[in-house]
C-alpha cells in the first residue's frame, strides 16, 4: 500500500500542478472587487499542499501489516471479470453511437451475461435472451412510452 | 404552516403518488436486500428516471426508494452474514447468528420493526428540527455558509478511517478541482478545459454522482460470480413475525438510545448510517447487563439497535440536506442531485420559498416508512428469492439503466462517457482506498463555496477577518478545527500512555 500510496500522491500533485498552469492563463478583471483566480489557486494551492502532506507521511509513518501489497491490490484491481465487464461496456458505449442503441444494449446484455457467468449451460442461453428481451422491453416502456424520454 | 402541511398531504395522498412511493419503496427493498447495491445505487438508478416526472410526484417516489433501500439491507444481513448495504453492517454481528439459531423470523420482526420505530422517531425530529434550523440558517451570511463548507470537509476527514484522514482530505480538493472545470459566470472565462468545448458548460453533478457510486461497486459485484453463498433457510410465519413487535417496544431504552444516535450521527455532515448503525451496537453492548451475550444472537436488543440507528440516521440525514444544502450521507448527496435536477435548491430559502415542497418530503417520509413496514409483512419471501438472484443477470441490467439515466437527462452522450470517466475515477481511488464520497461533496459543494467567498470577500473588502469574528462562522470554523485537531491527539496521547505503561512495569520488574 506504501507504493500505492506513494504513486497516488505523485500523481495527485502532478494532475494539480498541471492544472495550475493553466490556472495562471486566467486574466484579472479590473472591475471586480474579487480576484477571478482566488478561489482556483486557493483550491490548487491547497491540493498541492495535501499531496505533500501525504507523500511525507507515508514516507515517515512505518507500513501496517494489514495493508495489501502494490502486487495484492493491482492484482485485485485487474481481475479477469471486472476488465472483462469493463472493456464490454466501453465497447459497448463507443458501439452506441455507431450501431444505434437497442442493437447495442441486446448485444452488450446477452454477451455480458454469458461472459460474466462461470460456466455457459443451454439454460444460462436462455435466460441470458429473456433477460436482454425483458431489459429492451422496459426501457421501451418505461422511457419511451411512459417518461417520453429520448434513448441515446 | 398547517396549509403547508395540509397541502403537502394533498399532494402525498394522491392515488398516484402513493402508488409510486409503494413501488419506490418495493424496489428499493428488493435492490437494497441484494448485497453490494447500496441504498445510493437504488437512488442513483431512479434519479434520472424522475427527470420527466413532476417533482410532486418525483420526490415521493424517491423517499420511498431511499427508505426502501436503506431497509432492505437488513435481509441480506441477517440471512447471508454479509449487509445489503453499509448500514446493516452491524445487523449482521447478532442477526445472523439469531437466524443460525433457527429464529430467522424472530430476527427478520425485530430488525424490522426497529427499523419502523427509529425512522419514524427521526422523522418527527426532522419535522421538528429542520424547520428551526432553517429559520436560524436565514440569518446565516456568506461568511456562515462557506464556514460550513469547511466544516463539512473537516467532519469527513476526521471520521475517516485511521490513517485516511489526509487522503480524504485529498478526494474532497479532486472534487473542488472538478468543480473548477468549465465557464466562471463570475469573469467570462473558461477554466481548465484544455481547448474542449466540451467541458465548456462543466460536469453535469448527477453523471458524476453515479458514475463514481455504481461502476466501481458494480465491477467489485464481478468478483462474488459463481461464489456459492449459503443462505438460511427461513420457514417465515407472518403470526411470529408480528410477535416480535411486542419484544422491540419492550426493549424501549435501547430503541430510544439507538434512534438519538442515529438522529446526532445522521445530521453531521458526510457520515450516516454506516457508521450509526456500527456506533449504536457498541453502545448497546457497554450498557448491557449481558455484554458476553453479544455476538450470540440471543438478544433483541443486539438487533435493535443497529436496525433502529441506521434508520434514524435518514431523518437525520435530511436535516442539512434540507436546510444547508449539505447532504448527510451518500444518499442524501444523490436526493441533493434530484432536488437541483427539478430546479429546487435545497437550503433556508427552501422553507421560505417552497414550504409546500417540505411538506411533502416529510409527509412521504413517514408514508414511505409505513409502506415499508406493511410490504415487509408479505415481502420477505420475495427478499429472500432476490438475495439468491445471481449477480451476472443483474450487473449489466443496471449498467444499461444508468446509462440510460445519464443520456436522458441532457439527451447528449457526452455526459454518458463522463459517467464512465468518473467511474473509472472511482475504480482507481477504490484501489487505493481513498474515500469517493468526499470528491462528490468537493464537487457538488465547489461552487457554493466559491460564490459563498467571493460574496464574503466583496462585502468585507477582501478582508479574511469576518469569517473569524462574526460568532457564527467563528465558532463553526473553531469547532471544524478542533474536530481536525482532537482526534490526532487523542490517538497520539493514548499511544503515549500505553508506551508508558509498558515502561513503568519494566522499571518495576527492575527493582
Amino acid at each position: 500500500m506504501r507504493v500505492n500510496d506513494l504513486l497516488f500522491s505523485l500523481l495527485f500533485i502532478l494532475l494539480f500542478v498541471v492544472a495550475a498552469t493553466q490556472i495562471t492563463q486566467l486574466s484579472e478583471i479590473a472591475s471586480a472587487t474579487v480576484s477571478a483566480r482566488l478561489f482556483p489557486e486557493m483550491v490548487i494551492g491547497g491540493g498541492i499542499l495535501m499531496g505533500v502532506i501525504e507523500m511525507i507521511r507515508t514516507l515517515v509513518s512505518r507500513p501496517r501489516n494489514d495493508d495489501p501489497g502494490f502486487r495484492e491490490s493491482w492484482k485485485e484491481a485487474f481481475l479477469r471479470r471486472r476488465m472483462y465487464l469493463l472493456g464490454l461496456f466501453t465497447v459497448y458505449l463507443i458501439a452506441i453511437t455507431h450501431v444505434g442503441f437497442l442493437v447495442a444494449t441486446a448485444v452488450f446484455c446477452f454477451v455480458t451475461i454469458l461472459v460474466l457467468a462461470p460456466r455457459i449451460k443451454p439454460a444460462s442461453l436462455v435466460i441470458a435472451l429473456a433477460v436482454t428481451v425483458g431489459l429492451l422491453g422496459l426501457i421501451y416502456v418505461l422511457l419511451v412510452v411512459y417518461l417520453k424520454a429520448f434513448l441515446p | 404552516m398547517y396549509d403547508l402541511m395540509l397541502a403537502g398531504v394533498a399532494a402525498v395522498f394522491q392515488p398516484w403518488t402513493l402508488l409510486a412511493i409503494m413501488l419506490g419503496v418495493a424496489g428499493g427493498l428488493v435492490i437494497g436486500s441484494i448485497p453490494g447495491l447500496t441504498s445510493t445505487m437504488s437512488i442513483a438508478l431512479m434519479v434520472p428516471l424522475t427527470y420527466s416526472m413532476k417533482l410532486e410526484f418525483a420526490i415521493p417516489l424517491l423517499m420511498g426508494v431511499y427508505c426502501g433501500a436503506i431497509s432492505g439491507g437488513l435481509v441480506g444481513a441477517i440471512l447471508l452474514n454479509i449487509p445489503g448495504t453499509p448500514a446493516s453492517a452491524g445487523t449482521c454481528l447478532d442477526g445472523f447468528p439469531m437466524a443460525a439459531r433457527g429464529q430467522a423470523t424472530r430476527a427478520l420482526g425485530l430488525a424490522v420493526y426497529a427499523s419502523m420505530i427509529g425512522g419514524t422517531l427521526s422523522g418527527l425530529a426532522l419535522v421538528l428540527i429542520a424547520p428551526l434550523l432553517a429559520k436560524v440558517a436565514l440569518s446565516f451570511g456568506p461568511w456562515e455558509y462557506f464556514a460550513l463548507v469547511i466544516f463539512t470537509f473537516s467532519c469527513i476527514s476526521s471520521m475517516s478511517a485511521k490513517g485516511r484522514a489526509v487522503k480524504a482530505f485529498m478526494a474532497a480538493f479532486i472534487g473542488l478541482g472538478l468543480s473548477l472545470v468549465g465557464l466562471d459566470e463570475a469573469s467570462g472565462q473558461t477554466r481548465l478545459t484544455f481547448g474542449f468545448t466540451s467541458l465548456e458548460s462543466g460536469f453535469y453533478e448527477l453523471p458524476a454522482l453515479i458514475g463514481l457510486y455504481a461502476i466501481p461497486q458494480l465491477l467489485t459485484d464481478t468478483d462474488g460470480i459463481g461464489r456459492r453463498e449459503k443462505i438460511l433457510q427461513v420457514n417465515y410465519r407472518l403470526r411470529l413475525f408480528v410477535s416480535t413487535f411486542g419484544e422491540v417496544i419492550g426493549r424501549k431504552w435501547d430503541l430510544l438510545r439507538s434512534t438519538f444516535i442515529g438522529i446526532v450521527i445522521g445530521i453531521l455532515p458526510g457520515v450516516g448510517p454506516g457508521l450509526s448503525n456500527i456506533v449504536a451496537y457498541s453502545q448497546a453492548k457497554n450498557s448491557s447487563r449481558t455484554p458476553e451475550k453479544f455476538g450470540q444472537g440471543e438478544l433483541a436488543e443486539s438487533v435493535i439497535s443497529p436496525e433502529a440507528a441506521n434508520n434514524a440516521s435518514m431523518g437525520g440525514a435530511l436535516i442539512p440536506m434540507l436546510t444547508l444544502g449539505i447532504p448527510g450521507d451518500a444518499s442524501t448527496l444523490m436526493m441533493l442531485g434530484a432536488f437541483m435536477l427539478h430546479g429546487i435548491d435545497p437550503g433556508p430559502l427552501l422553507f421560505r420559498d417552497h414550504g409546500d415542497i417540505v411538506w411533502i418530503v416529510f409527509i412521504a417520509f413517514f408514508v414511505a416508512f409505513a409502506f415499508c413496514t406493511l410490504l415487509y409483512h408479505f415481502f420477505i419471501p420475495i427478499t429472500i428469492k432476490a438475495i439468491a438472484v445471481p449477480r451476472q443477470f443483474v450487473i449489466p441490467v443496471l449498467l444499461v439503466l444508468c446509462t440510460v439515466g445519464c443520456y436522458s437527462l441532457n439527451n447528449r452522450m457526452f455526459d454518458v462517457y463522463c459517467f464512465l470517466g468518473f467511474g473509472l475515477l472511482g475504480y482507481v481511488l477504490h484501489i487505493v482506498k481513498v474515500p469517493v464520497l468526499p470528491v462528490i461533496l468537493g464537487l457538488i459543494l465547489g461552487p457554493m463555496a466559491e460564490e459563498q467567498l467571493s460574496l464574503a470577500l466583496a462585502f468585507g473588502q477582501g478582508s479574511f477577518l469576518p469569517f473569524l469574528l462574526r460568532p457564527v462562522s467563528g465558532f463553526i470554523l473553531l469547532v471544524a478545527l478542533l474536530s481536525l485537531v482532537l482526534p490526532p491527539f487523542f490517538g497520539w496521547r493514548k499511544k503515549l500512555t500505553a508506551q508508558r505503561i509498558p515502561t513503568k512495569e519494566s522499571q518495576n520488574d527492575t527493582v
